[in-house]
Order: C-alpha cells, then structure tokens, then sequence
C-alpha cells in the first residue's frame, strides 16, 4: 500500500459533503452475495426486502429513505462476486455505481471471510467515494474463533471499518458516525498499486480518461481498472460519453493484453487477491476455535452422501404434513365448511336476496358464480389457508440455508435437463410463485439455462395456492395418490427438460456454488417474510379471482359457459375421464391455474380418487398465470413464450390423458 | 493430484487450474479466495467435491473437481 493523491473528482465530491455534511444524497450497500446487505437495508431505512440466506435473493436494486439521516436515500444493490462485472446481478450493482449520483458506499462484508471480502474493497478503494466497510455477521465470526483488528485494518485500507450483527442490529447504531469520518478524510487516500507493469497502464488509461472527461461519476482509476479488466457496463458507459474516441482506450488496452502473459482482468484479478491475503493476514487474529457449531454439523449431513437424501425426504414430508394436511385439510375445513359455509355464506345470501331487488344482481353477488360465493370464497376460504401454510415452511426452510444444500442434492438429476444443481432456486422459488421465480431465473448463467428453467416452471411447477389445492385433494383420497401426482410432474420434468436440453443449442455449465452456514431461522423474519407474500398474494389474486368470477357469470348468462362445456366433453370427458362440468375448471384455469385447481376442489363430491388425480395432473400442466406469461414475455421475448405456451397447453392433456389410460386399469 | 482425487478430510494446497478450465470459473474460484497457494480442507467428495476455503464452503462439480491440481498440505 502506498500513499497517493485522490483523484480530482473524489476531492469534488469529498469537499462538498464534508462542507455540507447534511446534504442529502443517496448510499449504495455494496458487497458479496449473502453478507445480509437486505437486512442491513432493513435496518436503515425499516423498508423489507425479501432477505433469504442462499445468493442471489436481491436481483434488482431496491432504494428506501434513510432512518439515519432526513432526505437521505439508500439503495440495496444484488451482491457482486467480483468486480469488474460478469452476472446480471453484478452489471445492475455496476449500473446502480456509474448512474445514482452517490454520496457515499457502504461495503457490507462477511466478517468471518475477509480475504474475500477485502479482494472486493480495492475496487471499492479505486471507485474514488468515501466509503465504510462494515463487518457484517460478526458473531458468526465469533463463534468461528475469527477476531479482526479494526483499528489496523481502518488505518490500512484508508476506510472506517465497523463490526456488526445486521439480524439483531447490532453495531449500525456506529454507522452514520463512520460516514461522517468516511466524508472528512479528504486527504492523501491509502491506495494498492498493482505490480509495476499492471500499474504502469492502469495510470495510462486513468490519465486518459481524465483528460478527457472532468467530471466522471466514479474516479478515473477506478473506471480505468474496471474497464481493463473488461468491465461491459463501464465500456458502454465511457463509450456513450466518448464517441469513437473510446477507441484509443480499446487500443491501449488491447496492446496492453498483447504484452502480457495473462488476460488483464485475471492480472488484475490475482494483485486484488494477493494483497487481501497480505491484509487479512496482518489483520486477521485467530482466537481459539470453539467447538464445531451444531449448525455445521447439520449443514455437513444435509449434503452427506448417506444422510442427504434422508433429510430430503423427511422435510418433504414434514412440509407435506404442515401444508397439505394441517393447512389444506384442517383449517380449510375450518374456514370453507364452517366459516364461510355455514356462518358467512348463508347470512350473506340472505342479506343479498333480503336487500337487492334486482335477481340478476343478486346472482352475481351470491349465486352459482357469485363474487362473494365463488370469488371471495375460493380466495380466502380455501386459498388462504394454504398460501399461508405454504409459506410458513417455505419461509423457514429459506431461512435455515437449506435450499442451497438442494443445489447440491439436485445436481445429478439437473445435469438430466441441461442444467446444473443451481437451477434448484428458481424451480423451488416457482413453488412459492411461479412469476417471482421466473425473475429469479436471471441467477443462471446462460441464456439457455434460462430458456430451459422458464420453460420448465411455466410448464411443471405449481404454486403455492395450487401445490395447496392439490395437497389438500389428494391427501383426502391416500399418500399414494399424492404419490402418483408427484411422480407423473416430476417425469414430465425430466422429460420435457430433457427433450429441450437436446434441442437448445449450447453447452452445459458445470456447478459450482458457494453454501452459506446454516442459521436457526429467526421467527421474526420468517413472518416478515410470511406476511409480505401474503399481502401480496391478496393483492393479486383477489383482484383476478373477483375477475375470472365475473368472466363466468358473463359466460353462463349468454349460454357460453354451457357450449364450452359441450364442446369440451370429447376432450375432458371422453379423453381424460373426466366429468363434463370439469370444462368449466379449465376456463378458470386459463386465468391462474389455482383458480382452475379450486374449481376442480369445488367439484370435489362429484370427483372419483381416478378422476382427482387425473384432474391434477392436469391442471399442474396447465398454462401459467397471466402474470406469470407477462413475465416470461418481458424476460424471454414474445416468441419464445408463444412457443411455451403452444407447447404447454397440448401436454398437459396429452399427459393427464395418457394417465387416465394407465391408472383406469389399476384403479 | 486433482482435487477431484484428495480424501475427504485432507488438507490440501492449491496448485492452479488446467488450461481447458473455462476463464470465468477460474476467477469465479479466484473471487472465493481461492489463488494458488491457498490451502483448502476436502470436506466430502460424493455426491459432489465440497472444500472449504477460509470460512467459506464451496460445492464444486467432478468436472471442475478434476481441472484443478492441488498437493498434499
């Protein structure tokens, strides 16, 4: 570490804030992936974001006014591996740098890894803004036997560093005071010079773009480093403010990698990392390890090669039991029969018919296809329950650190489907919603990896309120039933997974995943986590169920409802064995297939254990949400999701039917 | 030796990674601490090589497993 002069727009913007120190501005939480920068975000600004303890939870950045300071804004950006970027995750923090005008970064960092995370603040260092780092899971590294020397470490790197415990809030009380520090040291910086040569053209490319532009959102070196090492957003970013110009610093740095034995970006790359190593090693004091935690120790046996599968298999039954039959049994039957069937309904109905004199009205409030008696009963009597239950679990096993224990697991039966273990996310996330999951895709690192898993969760993979339908039917007939349906999905998965694997073009990526501790779930979080879907779930289902009802009330008044139902009876009745109001189901389901899945539920009675499971199968294949198709249209373009959808629809009666052929000779 | 090949439960040193190794993975491994020298702990090798770097337990793939050479610690 040497000492040098800050850039000239570093001093610009390090004058103005410690003149103005109340000055509003907006800081970034920068860092790896999983160092708790959400529920640092949290903290700061008492806005939650989804927080889950795998990578990759925060695809977009999110922004909040600070609690710390009035006017302030803070924005949580996806965690970066490295810098320059390379994921999506890591362009949109690297877009979130060179376009928010930024006062200041605040570096969250794994307190127990710090090489790693001191790779990461000597591109902070370079980027010019004053910055903090703060040390964030500091008891984890405690019971780690990790210490580090703060002081030292402050001093070394040129940067207040605090330690804290983002979960219980821990250490951020320090945090506005470290700003204050982080503003005022306006003079010489501690910088990290790369070996001689390195050097040589990161100054070369910083001077040029200095010279050419005055005024530059992060500091030319920082821009310079970035941009050799191949960095896209800060090559578009110099190529928008220089026109052609940018082509002498294309040619400098090609000239540059043509002297060099090693691509620049790994050059760069292994100084990063050979000085963290330096730091974390002066820095760095080792107390006496306690003993191997608990959480190690479950977290080993959930991937051991024995006891992994077990474990898998007990929590699926564990979930199965919470989900299907506490929630999709129990209090369904609470809330359908009797809240809603014999308290709300009737004093509904009588109200209605009591007080609206006009019958068609009164019908479309609590008739057959009633807003109150189909709509708002499917949604809160029977849906409710499940979405809840559902993600309670799914809460707290996303809590735990599980789910990337299942990448691992999943791997060999992912690399069937031209993917690897980390497809494992977005598919178990599609359980809770299919739409967010579909987002979430954006984690894997090709193109075709994505195309294959948005395929897949549009195709195979219930949501919540639908997985809960199901349960909660299936589980009424035997765990058998349950058994068949689960079989029958995951078989179309693998098969149609592997059908696109042949077909899409490109290769394989191998995994390789990073597996965060496992945590005892904290109660807290998992409601936060609980009553956020929930609201969301009632904000988008309600809306669309009150719709799809009013859809059928408009469909059985001008005698459509009726044709459809004729004209859908080869199909439904004659090919899947179904009965032929089951037509009607498969109409709703055109708008959510949960909605689809609670009017097979409504059938109920009238169904056989054949026609249930048969029924199921189905409606797991359906075609997705309208939100969900919305979603793969932006994320996929028109195309491609007018061919899934041209694919889907087929399929999932072609299965059910061949399922009804199979299973009539065995039932 | 690959890592691919170390015992579960060996403490080994990192040496590099063959050449056919794709360059992302490489500074993928390089952004979790891992630079030649550094000594890693084989945790387990089925069903996939898990290795734990500093604090850091990372799950790697055979593939990737056999493109890496370490030595005994």
């Amino acid at each position: 570490m040497t000492h040098c002069t800050n850039d000239t727009a570093t001093l610009d913007r390090q004058a103005a804030a410690a003149a103005d120190g109340a000055t509003p501005g907006v800081f970034a939480l920068v860092g790896n992936p999983n160092v708790g920068k959400s529920v640092v975000f949290h903290r700061l600004t008492g806005t939650y974001v989804n927080v889950s303890n795998y990578p990759g939870t925060t695809v977009d950045v999110s922004r909040a006014s600070a609690r710390f300071e009035r006017g302030a804004e803070v924005l949580d950006t996806p965690g970066v591996l490295a810098l320059p970027a390379r994921s999506d995750d890591e362009h949109a923090t690297m877009r979130a740098l060179l376009h928010e005008n930024l006062r200041a970064l605040v570096q969250v960092g794994d307190a127990k890894n710090l090489r790693r995370t001191l790779a990461l603040s000597l591109v902070f260092a370079d980027l010019g803004l004053p910055w903090v780092l703060a040390l964030n899971m500091a008891d984890e590294a405690r019971a780690r036997g990790v210490g580090v020397d703060l002081q030292g470490l402050s001093k070394a790197i040129g940067a207040p560093v605090i330690e804290t415990v983002a979960t219980s809030g821990e250490g951020l009380q320090r945090l506005p005071e470290a700003l204050k520090h982080a503003y005022a040291s306006q003079g010489p910086a501690h910088r990290f010079r790369y070996p001689d040569a390195v050097e040589t053209v990161v100054i070369q490319a910083a001077d040029w773009i200095s010279a050419r532009l005055p005024k530059t959102p992060l500091a030319p070196r920082g821009l310079a480093v970035l941009f050799l090492g191949r960095d896209a957003e800060v090559e578009r970013w110099l190529a928008a403010h220089l026109g052609a110009e940018a082509q002498e610093l294309i040619a400098l740095r090609e000239a540059a990698e043509s002297a060099s034995p090693e691509p620049l970006s790994t050059a760069l790359a292994q100084a990063r990392a050979a000085e963290a190593d330096r730091l974390a090693g002066a820095y760095l004091r080792k107390e006496v390890p306690k003993a191997k935690l608990l959480s190690t120790r479950l977290g080993r046996l959930a991937v051991h090669r024995i006891w992994g599968l077990p474990i898998l298999l007990l929590v699926l039954f564990a979930v199965y039991e919470f989900v299907g039959v506490f929630g999709a049994s129990f209090l369904v039957g609470l809330t359908e029969k009797n809240l809603f069937g014999e308290i709300l309904n009737p004093a509904m109905e009588g109200f209605v018919r009591a007080h609206v004199p006009w019958q068609w009205v009164a019908d479309l409030m609590v008739g057959q296809y009633g807003l109150w008696t189909m709509g708002m009963t499917y949604a809160l009597a029977l849906i409710l329950p499940i979405v809840t239950t559902f993600f309670l679990a799914f809460g707290v096993l996303e809590d735990s650190g599980y789910f990337s224990r299942l990448s691992v697991l999943a791997n060999r039966a992912f690399s069937l489907i031209g993917l690897n273990g980390r497809a494992v996310l977005p598919m178990v996330l599609g359980l809770g919603c299919v739409t967010m999951a579909t987002l979430t895709t954006r984690i894997l690192h090709t193109k075709r990896e994505r195309v294959i898993s948005t395929f897949l969760l549009a195709l195979a993979i219930p949501c919540s309120a639908q997985l809960g339908v199901v349960m909660g039917m299936l589980s009424g007939i035997s765990f058998s039933a349950t058994l068949i349906w689960l079989s029958s999905v995951v078989l179309v998965l693998l098969t149609s997974g592997w059908l696109a694997a042949k077909l899409i073009p490109g290769r394989r990526i191998p995994l390789v995943t990073e597996m965060p501790p496992m945590r005892m779930p904290v109660i807290g979080n998992v409601m936060k986590k609980t009553a956020g879907r929930l609201k969301w779930y009632l904000v988008e289902v309600i809306p669309l169920f009150l719709f799809g009802t009013l859809l059928m009330f408009v469909l059985d008044r001008v005698g459509a409802l009726p044709w459809i139902i004729e004209k859908g009876e080869p199909l439904v009745t004659g090919w899947l064995g179904l009965p032929k109001e089951a037509s009607a189901a498969f109409v709703m389901g055109f708008l959510r297939r949960d909605f689809g899945a609670t009017g097979l539920f409504a059938l109920g009675h009238q169904l056989s254990p054949l026609q249930t499971v048969v029924g199921m199968i189905t409606i797991t294949l359906f075609v997705p949400c309208i939100a969900s198709v919305m979603i793969v249209i932006k994320e996929q373009g028109g195309k491609i999701a007018a061919a899934m959808l041209g694919l889907i629809m087929p399929t999932a009666f072609l299965v059910g039917g061949i399922f009804n052929m199979i299973l009539k000779h065995f039932w | 030796m690959r890592l691919a090949d170390a015992t579960p439960g060996a403490t080994v040193r990192f040496r590099g990674f063959d050449a056919t190794l794709d360059t992302l993975l490489q500074d993928q491994f390089l952004a979790y601490g891992i630079a030649v020298g550094q000594t890693l702990s084989v945790l387990q090798q089925r069903p996939l090589t898990i290795i734990q770097c500093d604090h850091t337990e990372l799950a790697v793939e055979s593939e990737v497993a056999r493109a890496m050479v370490v030595a005994p610690a």
